[in-house]
């Protein structure tokens, strides 16, 4: 039975609803499910989306537990990583995606895709760096902009290429992410820990 | 037990939407562990400062969790979002903005000779340097393989200003620099050539020499009130950069209290001072923001 997890900071929704009673729901599950609402919801923000977040990586969770939260967690109020076991017999109606595999069925094949057409390609066109600023904006921005070498020629310079695929490929890696719908039943729900800084140090 | 440092990044500049005003990004650095890239945004919603804040993922450049639906009081979800995107996106510039100086400090941390000038230095248009042994190659040549570097670095167009010695005017300034300034140029060629220092206003640097002393006093006339604080001259860097330490860590505090001292300096000088950062050593057994032992201020450029 393969294992996940999921963070709950200290304020955000499943710190205040025990998932263990609760099981997990999507925020909108009425929403189609969309290759563009799974772009979305990695690349853009989950509030409003019919997709849940788990990961592979306790650490991503207790990242997301300790630093995403509304308040700094402590022993007498700690935030929680969820540690859930997926059953493999998924007969419970259970839809299960990994991010990456979804969006890499959505790319055009090269010959099809170019810059200037309808269809871009998903690819960079910026210097191998270019990979970090999109990966940490926030501390990193400075990769995205400033001196990218072009073909000599005539032309207006120009940034490199970045699509929201390419966004949510980086982003789900990042967070070793995979997405599930419907209902996680609070039974799969194995265990609870209570987390905050000095746990993880 | 982990060294810890909160840095905050002043949010003021950020357009109010829905009631909602920024007021300073929070986010951990710890030792070994390095910045988080998740951070904390502390808002007031109208006017009131709120207990609690929005977390923002710095990475993505996105909030995680915003208002509650029992707390949204007329406002449609959708327009809060589209409104906190953009907001979003002006705050990583901030984050971004505020974490310049550190990259200059890493690049000079490579050599004993030269330290970043936090006192002195407007982030992100100046940034001032000093040189810190007297055996320092002072050849002009090396301020300008710094210069390519740290623009390398940050990708921003930054060029020599000025170098020279402090406030005097030397015969052989080449030799005998001892700081230095960067400026952000714009992506254009600096329009004058390096001057040295002693060139500069004498009516502005009159008023910064009188702030270098003034300023120190006038905090701990402020810290008077606050038995458990004490200005920490030889961390300071007067009067951009002010460093202040605990006393009496056996006494209750609260981060509160560093707002209000910033807020008491700011009236008593004319500046804007803002909380830069507070630290200590975290035990794990109380919240950060009662663990502190030591916190520093510094001047921004209010609506830069």
């Amino acid at each position: 039975m393969p294992t996940f997890y999921k963070g709950a900071g200290i304020g955000t929704h499943w710190h205040k609803n025990d998932s263990r009673r609760v099981g997990f729901a999507a925020h909108l599950p009425e929403v189609g499910l969309t290759p563009e609402a799974l772009i979305t919801h990695v690349a853009i923000g989950t509030e409003e989306s019919p997709y849940i977040s788990l990961t592979r990586s306790y650490a991503v969770a207790w990242t997301y537990a300790v630093f995403f939260g509304k308040e700094n967690p402590s022993p007498d109020n700690p935030a929680y990583v969820y540690e859930i076991r997926i059953e493999e017999d998924l007969s419970r109606d259970l839809q299960f995606w990994d991010p990456v595999e979804e969006v890499v069925q959505t790319l055009q094949h090269p010959i099809h895709a170019d810059s200037q057409g309808a269809v871009p390609f998903y690819q960079h066109n910026g210097l191998p760096d270019f990979l970090l600023g999109v990966a940490n904006p926030g501390l990193m921005s400075d990769f995205l902009v400033g001196r990218h070498p072009q073909p000599p020629g005539p032309g207006a310079p120009c940034e490199p290429n970045l699509t929201l695929q390419f966004k949510t490929l980086v982003h789900s890696l990042r967070d070793a992410e995979m997405l599930i719908r419907s209902h996680v039943p609070p039974d799969w729900v194995e265990r609870r820990f209570e987390v905050f800084a000095e746990s993880g140090f | 037990m982990s060294r810890f440092e909160m840095r905050l990044v002043d949010l003021k500049e950020v357009k109010e939407r829905n009631s909602i005003a920024f007021l300073r990004m929070e986010f951990l650095d710890i030792r070994k562990y390095g910045p988080t890239f998740g951070g904390r945004v502390r808002y007031a919603r109208d006017g009131v400062a709120q207990k609690s804040g929005f977390p923002m993922d710095l990475s993505k450049g996105i909030f995680i969790a915003t208002l509650e639906d029992d707390e949204l009081n007329g406002i449609s979800r959708q327009e809060l979002n589209e409104n906190l995107r953009e907001a979003a996106a002006e705050i990583v510039q901030l984050v971004r903005r505020d974490n310049i100086p550190r990259t200059l400090q890493t690049l000079l941390a490579d050599d004993d000779y030269l330290e970043y000038d936090e006192g002195g230095s407007e982030p992100p248009t100046l940034l001032r340097c000093r040189v810190l042994a007297s055996n320092f190659p002072a050849d002009p040549r090396a301020l300008f393989e710094i210069t390519r570097r740290f623009s390398t670095l940050t990708r921003e167009p930054y060029q020599v200003a000025s170098y020279g010695a402090t406030y005097s005017n030397g015969d052989n300034a080449e030799e005998e620099w001892q700081e230095f300034a960067f400026r952000h140029c714009n992506g254009t060629p600096a329009a004058t050539p390096p001057k040295v220092l002693a060139e500069a206003s004498q009516k502005a640097v009159a008023a910064l020499i009188r702030r270098r002393s003034e300023t120190p006093k006038m905090l701990q006339t402020i810290l008077k009130d606050y038995a458990h604080l004490a200005y920490d001259e030889r961390h300071s860097q007067p009067p951009n950069f002010l460093k202040c330490r605990v006393t009496a860590p056996e006494r209750p505090r609260h981060e509160s209290e560093l707002f209000e001292i910033a807020e008491q300096l700011s009236a008593a000088t004319g500046k804007a001072y803002r909380v830069a950062a507070y630290g200590g050593t975290y035990l794990g057994d109380k919240g950060f923001d009662e663990v502190w032992t030591h916190f520093s201020l510094k001047v921004v450029n209010v609506g830069a």
